[in-house]
């Protein structure tokens, strides 16, 4: 110890260095606390239902939760699905976006469903031949009530939920809401009528982008520096939040939400009825 | 230099720290307003509106039957019409099933013989021409029809065996074969209105409507996904406002959803479901039911001799004249002829002479003293039978229409009805040919006659096939040649 005070703290150069290097030392040590951002991105292709949207709603929570991700990029391919796990994603993308800018980049489809999602986001991206839009509710109205012999209910509607024309009914509301978060999300930019979105039709990407319905016609990379663009960072890395979110061995896991036929090919019409942000193409409806 | 060394060395701190912030932050990212979610609560379940009952009007009670077509792969349940037929029954009406292969093998113009009205709902197979041909003269005689399509009812087929193709067979398209007489068409296509609808787009209030009575006290209907419907010579009844579009084109317009024929026998409506419970009570729809059972049980049906045997409305006196001999051969047929009635309702008595109040059967031979009175309003002319041979070759009887008939081997059934009766008479040479035409009669209608209208020419003894095809002459064209075998036909004794 004495040795280094003699030989070392003597040395000419000693002050130098100490006042200089060690501050520049600590600087570079203490610059490793600012962490390089992240543009997180979330991969949804899949119907919207419980399973699917609690995936994405972990992911949506772990990019709010770390300050390190810094922007969200949603790159979608969806058909929409059920009506309260839409509004739950949507409000968790809502909620997000409030901290982080959010871009939708839609790959094949985001219909009915995952359009609502999508107009939850700060910019939209789709392919030139995108189908995009589908704006409504579908459901299928319950039987006529009846009774039976054997199978013994409180009242009237237990079987069935509501009658046929309160299912009806329901529907206008939900539209409404939806019609209602699209001039939010979009607000200025859309360009069409209420009567062209509120038709149910599903516009090519070239044709949304005419009418308002998205911002732009890019690519997943242009939608992840659009997403490091609004939240004003570069030099950013980006990240999958699945392995984040839902530990390294999380894959998507497609449950059960679509009808299968008895040859296990799988419908486009969900299992359970009820009412749904959902588009079903009408492929093949023959009785399997 | 020393009084440098604190800043130097901040400075240096800072800069890595700096530097490294730059490299990837341009700047922050910072939400200045909060971002709108839709108000979910102000978002209502729409309610329709709700029609105040109808007291109904006093309405004499009636015994009409109406028709309801179930032999076309309708694509409905009886029970969906029950607000209808509801009112129907309770006004006294009796609705009667057609359908293919009854139990009582009744054909379609069995039936429509007694029937009022005649509904066809939302029909898939087709109408033969004959059964359109019936329709057409049931109308012609005061029958009303009623025809009800609806664009959720058409049936699908898919060929299983084939490229798997689905079919769809509209409901319009038998439809409009019953209509096409009438001037009316339905469109295949649905109505939907985007901005004005009663709880979904495609539940479309109309509040347009042509003067007419099944429109009387109507301000505002809802039809849900209804046909529009076209007409040439008709009138439309409910058209639609112009921001409806069709689906056929997706364009704005007046479209016709009801229309009446020129006649105002014929209405046809693009809707079922306004009929249905809760449906039927929204809006005035529950005064159009009403109007609409109005229409099918005011027909002003006017039976003919195919009707036979529903002709009568009273009790029937059946009266033979004075030269026609109550034999024990002609009993029999008279009592067959008294079942009959009886078996629709009717009945009948022998009278010695026409009475008050009821309808009449008279027997009668060509040579009836006074029978001229009868006929003569039917514009027949009976030969002087004593005049045998006539100039002619053989005693005729001009008949309207029919043009000059021989005398013999053959009978007459007439038919005529004023405000207070109707009658219809047996006329034939003598009393014997007389129970031969009874022989004729019967509850389907009259063997080996020819009818026309009111009048039908009935041949008795060997039939028709006896006379060949020579045996009636139209106008003009009247022939002295006669067949061999009716030259020597004896003369009936004047």
């Amino acid at each position: 110890m004495e040795y280094f005070r003699t030989k070392w703290l003597t040395h000419p150069l000693a002050h130098p260095v100490l006042w200089l290097a060690l501050p520049l030392a600590l600087g570079f040590a203490f610059s490793l606390l600012i962490p390089r951002p992240i543009v997180g991105t979330i991969t949804f292709r899949d119907a919207i239902y419980s399973y699917s949207a609690g995936d994405i709603i972990s992911q949506l929570r772990y990019a709010y939760d770390h300050p390190e991700i810094q922007a969200v990029v949603l790159v979608m391919d969806s058909p929409g699905g059920t009506v309260a796990d839409t509004e739950s994603l949507y409000l968790e993308l809502i909620r997000l976006r409030e901290k982080k800018p959010v871009v939708v980049s839609i790959e094949t489809m985001a219909a009915s469903g995952a359009y609502y999602l999508a107009v939850g986001a700060d910019y939209i991206f789709a392919k030139p031949s995108s189908e995009v839009g589908n704006v409504g509710v579908r459901t299928v109205l319950p039987s006529a009530p009846s009774v039976y012999e054997d199978e013994i209910s409180t009242g009237p509607y237990k079987f069935y939920g509501g009658s046929r024309d309160e299912t009806l009914r329901l529907l206008d509301p939900l539209k409404k809401s939806f019609y209602k978060a699209v001039v939010l999300g979009r607000g200025e930019n859309l360009l069409t009528t209420p009567e062209n979105i509120l038709s149910g039709k599903l516009f090519i990407g070239s044709e949304a982008l005419r009418f308002g319905l998205i911002d732009a016609l890019g690519t997943y990379s242009e939608a992840l520096a659009k997403a490091a663009a609004l939240a004003h960072v570069w030099n950013y890395e980006t990240k999958d939040l699945r392995p984040l979110a839902l530990g390294p061995e999380s894959t998507a896991v497609y449950y059960g939400f679509f009808l299968e036929t008895a040859d296990g090919t799988q419908s486009p019409y969900p299992r359970a009825a009820g009412a749904y942000y959902l588009y079903i193409p009408e492929s093949d409806r023959r009785l399997p | 230099m020393k009084r440098y060394r604190i800043p130097i060395a901040a400075a240096l701190f800072l800069l890595p720290l700096l530097a490294r912030a730059v490299w990837f932050y341009q700047g922050i990212f910072w939400r200045a307003e909060t971002i709108a979610t839709p108000d979910y609560e102000s978002f209502t379940i729409p309610q329709p509106p709700l029609s105040t009952s109808v007291p109904a009007a006093e309405l004499a009670p009636s015994h009409a039957i109406i028709l309801l077509d179930q032999a076309h792969a309708n694509m409905f349940s009886p029970s969906e019409l029950e607000t209808l037929t509801g009112i129907l029954h309770t006004r006294g009406a009796r609705v009667e099933s057609v359908a293919l292969g009854s139990y009582d093998n009744r054909t379609l113009a069995d039936q429509l013989k007694y029937a009022s009205a005649y509904i066809s709902v939302c029909p898939i197979s087709a109408y033969s021409t004959a059964e359109i041909q019936l329709l057409q003269d049931f109308v012609r005689g005061g029958g009303r029809l009623l025809i009800l399509t609806d664009p959720t009812r058409s049936a699908v087929t898919y060929d299983y065996y084939g490229y798997g193709s689905a079919t769809v067979m509209a409901d319009v398209i038998a439809a409009n074969s019953l209509l096409a007489p009438y001037d009316i068409a339905f469109v295949d296509d649905y109505l939907y209105n985007m901005s004005f609808y009663e709880g979904n787009y495609r539940n479309v209030f109309f509040t347009d409507f042509s003067a007419n009575p099944l429109t009387k006290d109507l301000s505002k209907i809802v039809l849900y996904a209804a046909h529009s419907l076209q007409t040439g010579s008709g009138t439309v009844l409910i058209q639609s406002s112009q921001t409806t579009k069709s689906s056929r084109t997706d364009t704005d317009g007046a479209y016709g959803v009801a229309a009446v024929d020129a006649g105002t026998h014929v209405l046809a409506i693009g809707d079922l479901t306004f009929l249905q419970p809760p449906y039927n009570q929204v809006a005035d729809n529950a005064i159009l039911i009403r109007h609409i059972a109005d229409f099918l049980l005011e027909a002003p049906r006017i039976h003919d001799l195919k009707d036979f045997p529903f002709l009568f409305q009273r009790e029937v006196a059946i009266v033979p004249m004075s030269d026609v001999l109550l034999s024990a051969n002609l009993l029999g047929p008279i009592r067959t002829l008294q079942q009959d009635l009886a078996g629709v309702g009717i009945g009948s008595a022998m009278a010695p002479g026409v009475m008050a109040g009821k309808d009449l059967i008279l027997l009668a031979t060509f040579s009836s003293p006074g029978i001229g009175d009868y006929l003569k309003p039917l514009g027949i002319q009976l030969p002087s039978l004593t005049a045998y041979p006539s100039a002619r070759g053989y005693p005729q009887i001009e008949i309207p229409g029919f043009g000059s008939v021989p005398a013999s081997g053959i009978g007459l059934i007439l038919f005529s009805r004023t405000e207070t009766r109707s009658t219809l008479i047996l006329l034939a040479e003598d009393s014997a040919s007389l129970t031969d035409l009874l022989g004729v009669i019967g509850p389907e209608g009259f063997s080996n006659c020819v009818l026309q209208g009111d009048v039908a020419v009935c041949g008795l003894g060997g039939g028709f096939g006896d006379f060949g095809s020579s045996w009636w002459q139209p106008y003009g064209a009247a022939s002295d040649d006669l067949p061999p075998d009716l030259t020597s036909t004896p003369v009936p004794a004047g």
